[in-house]
């Protein structure tokens, strides 16, 4: 469907003095969308102007609706020579397509320069108009809900998983283009960010297409990811999972459902792969180990419009998902679950990789056949939900009906069958505590989240396994050789480490885990991550591991795994076996299937794939260093646990988000240092990161965890390593028990510190009455012991939108610095304070005095203790960020730099602090108030001190929502 | 590899301020000042030693950078409150401009009544030399006044209002620029070397008793609140007729006596004999009515305003001090004084200007009389 896209420049605030003579600004907007241009007039001298715009219209077609984005610019207005570009917004148009949205999109956008980062704010609303049009040959998908959390938000329940969907965008890099090398960085940004979002676009209604092929509504599990190979090109790759989804309380689409395409045909599709982490009940029946693949590749020069390179990438990736495919039937799987991809780059060498959990899932899962009965208990479950200790409880639609069956179900789901047990890998199984007739392995690695009803002993924990290895510098075809050599060992040994460290500490499964390896020039990096847990249907090795560790080692290291046994035992409370067994969140249903031990499959570029299987406990190793490794691990602090999932597994007291941080954390290496060196190195760092992380987040909350723990390791240089790491810090819920659903709204509460004592309830959040709200749009409810009170951001599009509406004629009386030169001089020194005639400003008061709440950002894919309402849209910003002058700019804060910094703290501290502000700036306009999943994924910072430049590079998704 | 980071960045959706660290760098301590100050003040963290330090000195940077970013806004602080740069909760907003507006008393009252320009601004050296503090610290100080007194300078109507809204302060420290703001503006000569026993808090109680009582700033609707009553001072000149009189002179001297000694049979405050108590009284009458009186009849010319205070200083504090009046007495004595000259004809016309005058300048004077 064609539509009507209606843009409105409303007003500005904050903008930077462009006029150093007067201290003042003649600004003015132009609103561009595809090739047609609109301007508004000049508004001279003022710093906070005020347009009043008409609607600019643009009549488009869905194609480019989808594709481009809207592009406003605001410049400064000059006589004689070109305007001076102050900055500039992309809006994404994406989702007012949606058919649930009110298509209308208003607030306050930051304008935002890549050279001088965020320099004021422009007021704007969007309306789209569409036509329904039934063109069988459109090119369009309008209206696919794209999600990018690993699993469904509540609010939507799945009716059909179709499966896996993929495409890739190819294009020139235009930091890279030889006009790259007349214009000024400003233009190459710009660029730059419009060619990222106009692909991110076009690779959505791509997608987007082939969801409606397969007859599906939604993308779940939707993962981005841009390749910069530098001269080669630039990717653009979208992976995710194709669903039917309705919406929970009203299932109008009901019976629509092609039952047709739950023919157990869906097996044979191409590939059986499911991006999302955690699954409706009755999905899995068995779950299977982790599995992955690598293959090296050299870059050639991408040129547009070249179907060849496309179709290389493409075989490139297929081959790689063929031969995870490959894997999942070897362990006798139908499916791979948690499926993610990955890509390094450095110079013309590219590693990709691919990670997934084989599993068997039920090709006949069809939840619709429920959907009537637990209709009565959905209103339950309403209400039952987010008490606290139930988290994804998303699928617990199932009824206790089942409760044995379930119990036995979740159970098998680790079960090794038979004939695995003689095949390839030497599975080490053993029965289950549970049930001795069921054979399960000794361990188990998966890459999805802990599955609700599964039964664990105590506390999880984070576990890390790092190694590197240096290189020597190469180009082309050999280097690529010796990087493929490298890839089975660095997985060895990553292996070994997780493996070893899970069961020191007394665990027995890893869930989440995520293993990246990266390429640099002289070094090849990898990291695997996942939360480890202790199975009640697995083998309890705690005790094993300290007999086991008899027998080989001098006592004085026997005592130390023992030691470090028992701490672990302790901390992480694995003794109290039988109560943790009942875990409240047994709401048992059937759910993922058992699994084979864990071997790690490897796999070489040229489909040599070999598994390997490590059973041996470290003990019988004599590498000093090796245990040095293990048992200096540090735990978190006491009281403190970490996740990399959206729980931490065990903390069943409810949560509360304190906030989203991310850390940059830098360190040169001696480009010619051994390897032994570089790992104890690469350790320390980490550690050292870590150990500063939880330094920074107790100083407030003595008590705190951290969920979805990211850790991206980037090599920008030939000798620092960038370790970016980015979570939910969360503190424990200290209000009462929320019995009704009273409107209440908190302001000015005290920011909570609690001192002492895990649950010391600090005295916060005085409630203040409740807002009595006439226009009943606002969204004041619920706010719980949210420390945080009243901040600036204006509330969410409707209040604000209908104020403007009121009093949009008023606009053109605070004209008053305008007017005449006499005046004008007043008007430059109170330039920054804007007199009552400003509607405008009357707004911004109103807003203040009403206390709005703070704009929620989390990498997990659900507020904890809030549930979300609606889902509105997926966000996907590239931001780029520069700076020619790293020392001695007007942003610089000498006084903030480390002594032995090179001075560009502050340009990260900024860029960061920026790209959360654009989302928050978005979301609000998109009348939502949190950001969940949030993900930030290309993170790089590329500073030349010779010339005196720093670049920022920052890729960040997520799902913007409204929570109650 | 390199134990230290040469970045180390932490950055949070919400921005959370240590005002322990905020205070620190208001004083403008160095990174590693701040950094053993907070770790004497953190005693829970017990052992690890090592390597506490660098926490602290990385935590001390992060704080550090926000609060130079944040800077720049606390400028305007309006723009704090609608920026959408930085998440900060609004009682942390407030915190934060209401101590970065604190004034340093010591600090500022070597600056009143001068001309807040550039070139008072460079002699600011002298000043931290006197002070001890850091020459940025002093610098801050008198560029916050500075700001606040260009952007209230043209504004129409109530001065302490003005600088509350736009400022975002609390009231009282609102009524502390507003002082700073108005001694400035009339250039009040506040550093005679006389003057040097008087501290801050005089200047601004006593600015306050001028803004209330002299300009029309209460008053919302006004274009110009910081202005003196020109009428009024032009009134005041006829008081003169109070010492260029010999009788009226005589009349107003005869009544005060009588006040003041029934005011000592009521208060029964009689000394050893009543005829002291009216002595000193008399005695002093003639050098103190002529000072009183010569102070309000020159205040129409913009000269002698500025030199209010080291005329009220000079001709009524000093005189009562060699007397060895109390406070009380010379509380007693300005009541009778205002109150006899009201009683007579020939001020009767003029009562509420005088009553304008002289209830200020006894509140004036009261405020600066120290013992």
């Amino acid at each position: 469907m064609p539509g009507r896209l209606k843009v409105r420049i409303i007003a500005g605030r904050h903008l930077p003095v462009m006029d150093r003579a007067s201290e003042l600004t003649d600004a003015f907007v132009e609103v561009k969308f595809g090739s047609l241009t609109y301007k508004t007039e000049v508004f001279p001298k003022s710093l906070n102007p005020t347009w009043n715009s008409e609607w600019f219209k643009f009549e488009v077609d869905d194609e480019h609706l989808q594709d481009e984005p809207l592009q406003i610019r605001v410049l400064d207005h000059d006589t004689y020579s070109a305007h001076d570009a102050i900055g500039k917004i992309y809006i994404d148009i994406d989702p007012l397509l949606d058919d649930e949205s009110s298509h209308v999109l208003c607030g306050w956008f930051p304008v935002y320069d890549t050279m001088h980062g965020i320099r004021g704010e422009i007021l704007l609303t969007v309306k789209l108009e569409l036509f329904a049009d039934a063109n069988q040959f459109k090119q369009s998908s309008c209206g696919f809900k794209f999600i990018c959390g690993v699993t469904v938000p509540e609010c939507y329940r799945i009716k059909y998983i179709h499966g896996f969907v993929h495409e890739f965008l190819v294009n020139e890099d235009p930091e890279y283009k030889w006009i790259d090398k007349l214009r000024t960085p400003r233009a190459t940004n710009e660029a730059r960010q419009r060619l990222f979002s106009k692909m991110t676009g076009e690779l959505q209604r791509r997608i987007g297409r082939k969801v409606e092929n397969m007859g599906g509504n939604a993308v779940l599990g939707y993962q981005q990811q841009f390749d910069i190979e530098e001269d080669s090109g630039i990717v653009v790759r979208g992976i995710g999972t194709a669903v039917t989804i309705e919406t929970r309380k009203k299932s109008r689409k009901k019976s629509t459902i092609r039952s047709a395409s739950s023919s157990p045909d869906k097996l044979t599709k191409e590939f059986p792969f499911y991006t999302m982490k955690s699954f409706p009940p009755r999905f899995l029946s068995r779950l299977s180990i982790a599995v992955n693949a690598h293959s090296v590749k050299l870059l050639e020069k991408i040129h547009t419009g070249n179907s060849e390179d496309v179709e290389t990438r493409d075989s490139w990736w297929n081959e790689l998902r063929q031969e995870i495919k490959g894997h999942c039937h070897a362990l006798a799987c139908n499916a791979v679950i948690g499926y993610t991809e990955h890509a390094s780059i450095c110079d013309d060498v590219v590693i990709l990789s691919a990670q997934g959990t084989a599993a068997t899932v039920n090709p006949l899962f069809c939840p619709v056949s429920q959907a009537d009965k637990d209709e009565n208990c959905d209103d339950h479950f309403l209400q039952v939900n987010f008490s606290g200790s139930k988290r994804n409880s998303t699928f617990s639609e199932s009824t206790v009906q089942s409760l044995d069956e379930d119990k036995e179900n979740s159970l098998l789901l680790f079960e090794v069958p038979k004939e695995l047990t003689e095949l390839v890998c030497p599975m080490k199984c053993q029965p289950s505590p549970l049930n001795p007739n069921i054979l399960v392995p000794d361990m188990l690695f998966t890459t999805v989240h802990l599955p609700n009803d599964v039964q664990y002993i105590g506390k999880g924990t984070v576990v890390q396994a790092r190694f590197c290895r240096s290189k020597k510098k190469g180009q082309g075809e050999p280097n690529a050789a010796l990087v493929s050599e490298f890839l089975p060992f660095i997985e060895y040994e990553l292996h070994k480490r997780l493996y070893n460290k899970v069961k020191i500490r007394g665990m027995n499964a890893l869930f989440g885990l995520e293993s990246k390896i990266t390429l640099g020039e002289n070094i090849v990096v990898g990291v695997a991550t996942g939360t480890a847990v202790c199975l009640a249907a697995l083998p309890k090795l705690c005790q094993q591991s300290a007999s086991e560790s008899k027998e080989p080692s001098t006592s004085s290291l026997e005592a130390r795994y023992t030691s470090f046994t028992r701490q672990c035992v302790e901390v992480f409370q694995l003794k109290q076996t039988t109560e943790a067994e009942c875990d409240p969140t047994s709401n048992a249903h059937p759910h993922l299937s058992p699994s084979p031990r864990s071997p790690l499959s490897l796999s070489m570029d040229d489909k040599r794939s070999l598994v390997i299987g490590i059973d041996e406990f470290s003990p019988h190793d004599d590498d000093d260093e090796f245990h040095d490794l293990l048992l200096n691990d540090s735990l978190p602090p006491p009281h403190c646990y970490i996740s990399n999932m959206d729980i931490c597994p065990g903390l069943n007291e409810s949560l509360t988000l304190t906030q989203m941080f991310s850390l940059l954390w830098r360190v040169r290496y001696d480009d010619d240092a051994n390897d032994k060196t570089l790992n104890e190195g690469l350790t320390r760092c980490c550690e050292q990161a870590m150990k500063t992380l939880w330094f920074r987040l107790r100083r407030n909350n003595p008590v705190c965890f951290i969920a979805k723990a990211r850790f991206l390791l980037v090599l920008a240089d030939d000798d620092e390593l960038q370790i970016w790491i980015t979570g939910a810090a969360l503190i424990p819920d200290t209000k009462a028990p929320k019995d009704s659903n009273k409107k209440i709204s908190f302001r000015n509460s005290a920011p909570v510190r609690a001192k002492s004592g895990l649950l010391q309830e600090p005295d916060l959040a005085k409630e203040d009455d409740v807002e009595s709200n006439d226009e009943g749009a606002m969204l004041s409810l619920g706010l719980d012991a949210r420390k945080f009170s009243a901040s600036f951001i204006s509330r969410p599009l409707s209040p604000l939108y209908r104020k403007l509406k009121r009093t949009n004629t008023v606009g053109s009386r605070n004209r008053y610095d305008s007017t005449s030169s006499g005046a004008s001089k007043t008007a430059a020194r109170n330039r920054h304070f804007s007199e009552g005639g400003s509607s405008i400003s009357d707004i911004d008061h109103r807003d203040l005095n009403e206390a709005s709440e703070p704009v929620e950002i989390t990498p997990m894919s659900y507020m904890c203790d809030r549930a979300t309402v609606r889902h509105i849209g997926v966000l996907n910003m590239f931001i780029i960020r520069e700076t020619t002058a790293v020392r001695g700019s007007d942003e610089e804060i000498p006084s903030a730099e480390p002594a032995h910094g090179t001075g560009c703290s502050w340009f990260v501290s900024r860029s960061l602090t920026e790209t959360n502000a654009l989302i928050r700036a978005h979301v609000v306009a998109l009348g939502g108030n949190a950001l969940t999943s949030y993900k930030s994924s290309h993170c790089v910072l590329k500073e030349s001190l010779a010339k005196n430049e720093a670049q920022c590079l920052i890729h960040v998704s997520g799902d913007v929502v409204l929570i109650d | 590899m390199e134990s230290l980071p040469d970045v180390d960045v932490f950055v949070g959706n919400i921005v959370s301020i240590d005002f322990a660290a905020y205070e620190l760098w208001l004083e403008q301590a160095e990174a590693e000042e701040a950094r053993d100050y907070l770790m004497k003040l953190d005693k829970d963290e017990h052992k690890e030693k090592e390597g506490r330090e660098f926490l602290f000195y990385s935590y001390v940077l992060d704080q550090f950078r926000i609060f130079g970013m944040l800077e720049p806004m606390l400028h305007y602080p309006t723009m704090l409150a609608n920026q959408m740069t930085y998440q900060i909760s609004m009682d942390s907003q407030k915190l934060v401009i209401s101590k970065y507006y604190a004034l340093d008393e010591v600090v500022v009252r070597e600056f009143l009544g001068k001309k807040l320009n550039k070139s008072t601004r460079r002699d600011l050296d002298e000043i931290c030399a006197k002070t001890q503090k850091k020459l940025k610290y002093c610098q801050r100080q008198f560029d916050n006044c500075r700001r606040i007194f260009k952007a209230v300078e043209d504004m129409s109507g109530s001065l302490v209002k003005n600088i509350q809204k736009h400022f975002q302060l609390p009231l009282s420290l609102s009524w502390d620029y507003a002082a700073v703001v108005f001694l400035a503006n009339h250039r009040f000569d506040c550093s005679k070397r006389k003057l040097s026993c008087l501290g801050f808090r005089d200047f601004v109680e006593c600015s306050k008793f001028l803004i209330e009582s002299w300009t029309h700033s209460q008053t919302d609707c006004t274009d110009l609140p910081q202005e003196i009553d020109p009428e009024f001072l032009h009134d005041l000149r006829s008081v003169k007729i109070l010492v260029s009189e010999q009788k009226l002179f005589d009349k107003h001297k005869n009544t005060t006596v009588n006040k003041a000694r029934e005011l000592l049979h009521l208060s029964e405050l009689k000394g050893s004999d009543e005829l002291a108590g009216t002595q000193w009284c008399e005695a002093s009458f003639r050098p103190l009515s002529r000072g009183i009186v010569g102070i309000a009849s020159c205040l129409y010319k913009s000269k002698e305003i500025r030199d209010y205070f080291i005329d009220i200083f000079e001709k009524v504090v000093e005189p009562c001090r060699t007397c060895g009046w109390d406070k009380e007495r010379v509380n007693m004595f300005l009541q009778c004084y205002a109150a006899a000259a009201k009683q007579l004809p020939q001020i009767e016309q003029l009562s509420l200007t005088w009553d304008k005058y002289i209830k200020t300048t006894t509140k004036c004077i009261l405020q600066i009389y120290k013992k």
